[in-house]
């Protein structure tokens, strides 16, 4: 189905990316997974950009922070910084983008990524 | 502490005793010794009049003596014999004399006197013997044995004259030699409270130092703890929120698919495992906010916040564990108020969880709205056993529980973060009378310009 959105998930923690992947995918959404920023932004360059990314914040190689960075630079989708992170707020309003905080109800998630891509489209 | 004020006050007291002993006994002190002088004075006198007297039948001999050489006759053997007796008896007077100068510690002296007294008369019988033996008086000086008679009559005087210089044989050196004396216990006694003072002063700096050392120390180690659980808490919260993030998840996606699939029992299972995950995060939350309270890093991001949505999550949550309730609502839930909602979620949490806690199960609990000079108050009570006026303030001390409720789970941070987060938003919260149960109040400013987010929200 090329109509589904398709939502980049960076996260470092295997069980947690599979889960939202499996969620995404049950909601109609087209899931790719990449575990640290680096690969984030490989799968960019492979996929194409995403219609949203839904980013960890704290991770190795490259964290959640410098790769919003690199995509305000670049490709410009939407993010949203989904955090256990105690900072994940004061980061995420410094770089403007979505706040989710860990753990989460996948409705407000889907809720969230709705608001993000309509907001995108618009 | 306690034994180290303890010691700093007796060493105090010792000190202050032995400066005001020195105090009283210094004046005395020097009455005594000017009256012990003021009697060797006097013992003196009478010996210096006993030796004179001696002094004075010998120095009677030589004019007798000198006649004697002349034209040597019995009659001058017996005048000399006569004079010599007289002295013997002032040498016996000064015997008598002994134990008074040894009484008035003058020992020295008065021996020095009879050994002056007794050459004296040595003299005189070796040259009485002479004179008798028909030698000269000028020829008398040179023989041995009276050269020797002479030689230790003149050592012994010598003596006397020294211990004389000492006393300086006066009433007035006396009086001199008593206040050198009173002077020296005065220098002493300055000196020792001097001594004492300098010790007080040197503990007291040490103590000072000590505390202020300790105390630095102390603040060092409050900070590095401070920091250290912070960290933890940080650490702590974020490495529980990832796996209870999975959890969620978990549950939710075996929720729907229970869902999906009509399988009430999976259903359940999962909507009691989503609670549960819920319920961690709460705990985490608060445990995260009580470190910030205490790092003083607690940042509030407050908005409008639908009261409605914020009470139903709160029930919701609370009947997940501790099983349904009726809850009846006085008042109307429609109302906005200016609010964290994460910090408003926990303290109508805390509160709802209080009543369904501390009150029977299957008991109603009522929630009361209405305003507040201050806002909004709501109201939540219970049919519990209340709290007694005297404890409603206490309750809020952070780890504080009550006897009565201690067999009940729970660590005493729900109400004291509460009470904190509620002030710090610009509300209150707190105990009010009941006549049955408990009546916790919170009051939270109310919201009165439009919602301009929500109609955003309409509008898009």
């Amino acid at each position: 189905m090329p109509d589904r959105p398709t939502i980049l998930i960076v996260e470092d923690e295997l069980p947690l990316r599979r889960l939202m992947a499996m969620m995404l995918e049950r909601h109609g959404y087209r899931a790719i997974q990449a575990s640290n920023g680096l690969e984030g932004l490989e799968r960019v360059r492979e996929f194409g950009p995403p219609a949203a990314a839904l980013v960890d914040l704290m991770m190795p190689v490259m964290d959640g922070e410098a790769f919003a960075r690199a995509v305000q630079e670049s490709h410009g989708f939407p993010i949203i910084l989904v955090s256990a992170s105690p900072e994940a707020g004061e980061i995420s309003a410094a770089l403007g983008i979505d706040f989710l905080s860990k753990p989460y109800d996948f409705e407000v998630l889907i809720d969230r990524l709705r608001q993000a891509i309509g907001e995108a489209a618009a | 502490m306690e034994s180290g004020s303890l010691l700093r006050r007796v060493i105090a007291i010792t000190i202050g005793v032995a400066v005001l002993a020195t105090l009283i006994v210094l004046p005395e002190l020097g009455l005594r010794q000017i009256q012990s002088t003021d009697q060797q004075a006097h013992d003196l006198d009478v010996l210096l009049a006993a030796t004179n007297l001696a002094s004075s039948e010998v120095h009677a001999l030589t004019p007798i003596l000198r006649a004697h050489a002349e034209s040597p006759n019995s009659d001058v053997t017996a005048a000399v014999d006569a004079r010599i007796g007289r002295a013997r008896a002032s040498l016996a007077a000064l015997t008598d004399l002994r134990p008074l100068a040894e009484e008035s510690g003058l020992r020295p002296e008065i021996i020095a006197y009879m050994t002056v007294a007794s050459g004296y008369l040595d003299e005189v019988e070796i040259r009485r013997d002479l004179t008798l033996e028909g030698i000269p008086v000028a020829d008398q000086s040179n023989r041995p044995r009276y050269l020797r008679a002479q030689g230790e009559h003149e050592a012994a005087y010598q003596a006397l004259l020294n211990r004389i210089v000492n006393l300086n044989g006066t009433s007035e050196g006396h009086w001199e030699l008593a206040m050198t004396r009173a002077r020296q216990l005065q220098a002493l006694a300055i000196v020792i409270a001097l001594i004492g003072a300098g010790a007080v002063i040197v503990y007291e700096w040490r103590r000072v130092g000590t505390t202020f050392s300790i105390e630095r120390s102390r603040a060092e180690a409050a900070e590095r703890k401070a920091e250290h659980r912070g960290a933890i808490v940080n650490l702590a919260s974020h490495e529980l929120r990832n796996p209870l993030a999975i959890m969620s998840l978990s549950a939710q996606m075996m929720l729907e698919t229970a869902r999906s699939a009509g399988d009430n029992d999976m259903e359940l299972a999962a909507a009691d495992g989503l609670a549960a995950a819920r319920r961690s995060e709460a705990i985490v939350a608060e445990l995260l906010d009580l470190a910030r309270l205490d790092a003083d890093r607690l940042d509030l991001d407050s908005r409008p916040v639908d009261l409605q949505s914020m009470v139903d999550g709160a029930i919701e949550l609370t009947a997940s564990h501790r099983g349904p309730r009726p809850v009846v609502v006085a008042g109307t839930l429609q109302r906005t108020v200016v609010a964290d909602p994460g910090r408003l979620a926990i303290i109508v949490r805390n509160m709802v969880d209080n009543a369904f806690k501390y009150s029977p199960d299957g008991s109603p609990v009522e929630i009361v709205v209405h305003d507040d000079p201050a806002g909004v108050a709501i109201d939540v009570a219970d049919s519990g056993p209340g709290v007694a006026p005297e404890d409603r303030e206490r309750v809020f001390n952070r780890y504080e529980r009550l006897k009565p409720t201690r067999h009940i789970a729970g660590i005493g941070i729900g109400l004291h973060l509460s009470r904190e987060l509620a002030r710090r938003m610009g509300g209150d919260l707190g105990f009010r009378d009941a006549e049955q149960g408990a009546r916790l109040r919170l009051v939270i400013p109310e919201h009165t310009a439009p919602d301009e987010r929500q109609e955003v929200r309409k509008i898009a």
